[in-house]
């Protein structure tokens, strides 16, 4: 498969679901709808050749945020009750199940056939192998004040919540 | 048909235009969050792909594509910290009843 197939019909997907999430007027709808975009764009990076930013991407992005973001929205108890309701009750829940099994069967049967489709030819960007050993290298070395940084930033925006959480209850 | 820095750079551009209208038109708080995020995402496809085609050499790209994603992350964890505390006493998700700090 080439590059160019490849990048196509992930900007596709990219685009499809950008629609979506500004189209839905639910928030949930509109944050699963962002979760493909997330993952698609660490398929980008993976696309570019840095493995190491796409694993980081799809990590973060497309678990981790989601998941902070899907408690927040299930923390608001007007939201709470329209979700569940939409997810046991609606008919359509069903049947975009029934066509998710059917597009991996379908996949699955084209891939048994046909498995030289498969066969990446992405094209090589880095002259190294090994990206990820590169890029720990040069953090550690000419980035390792930035990087201190960042950390200490997370850990006073961790701090600085326990704290407020605290004031706030009081 | 190879594809050229140019495809990746409009990409991009594409994804911050929609965060950034997203951004201005919803009404939502957490879908405001999303957008914003979007947009970083749009940045960090132009730093690993400026980085990927422009400096093969080096990858200074990549390491800040990962500071972005620390930052980002960090920001959207704030920001939904302080709806949370704003929704427990004003009991909206409308970003129009947020007027007042």
């Amino acid at each position: 498969m080439e590059t160019s197939l490849i990048f196509y019909t992930i900007s596709f997907f990219i685009l499809a679901f950008l629609v979506i999430f500004i189209i839905v007027k639910k928030v949930f709808h509109s944050l699963i709808a962002s979760i493909f975009v997330f993952v698609s764009a660490g398929f980008i990076f993976f696309l570019l050749g840095t493995e190491y930013n796409a694993i980081i991407q799809i990590a973060i992005y497309g678990v981790a945020v989601p998941i902070i973001l899907g408690l927040s929205i299930m923390f608001n108890q007007e939201s709470k009750d329209k979700i569940f309701q939409n997810l046991l009750g609606n008919i359509n829940y069903y049947i975009a199940t029934i066509s998710f099994l059917l597009l991996l069967l379908s996949l699955y049967l084209l891939i048994a056939r046909s498995p030289s489709f498969f066969i990446f030819n992405i094209q090589n960007f880095s002259i190294y192998n090994n990206t990820p050993n590169l890029i720990s290298l040069t953090l550690f070395n000419n980035y390792i004040l930035q990087f201190e940084l960042v950390s200490i930033l997370l850990t006073i925006a961790v701090v600085g919540f326990s704290l407020f959480n605290k004031e706030v209850n009081k | 048909m190879n594809i050229t820095l140019h495809h990746y750079l409009f990409l991009a551009f594409f994804i911050f235009l929609v965060g950034f209208i997203s951004s201005l038109i919803a009404k939502q708080v957490i879908k405001i969050l999303i957008s914003i995020e979007f947009m970083l995402i749009g940045i960090n496809i132009n730093f690993i792909a400026l980085n990927s085609f422009c400096d093969s050499l080096n990858v200074t790209g990549y390491i800040f594509g990962l500071f972005s994603v620390a930052i980002g992350a960090a920001e959207l964890a704030i920001g939904l910290f302080l709806f949370n505390i704003m929704y427990s006493k004003k009991t909206s998700e409308n970003v129009q009843d947020y007027r007042a700090l």
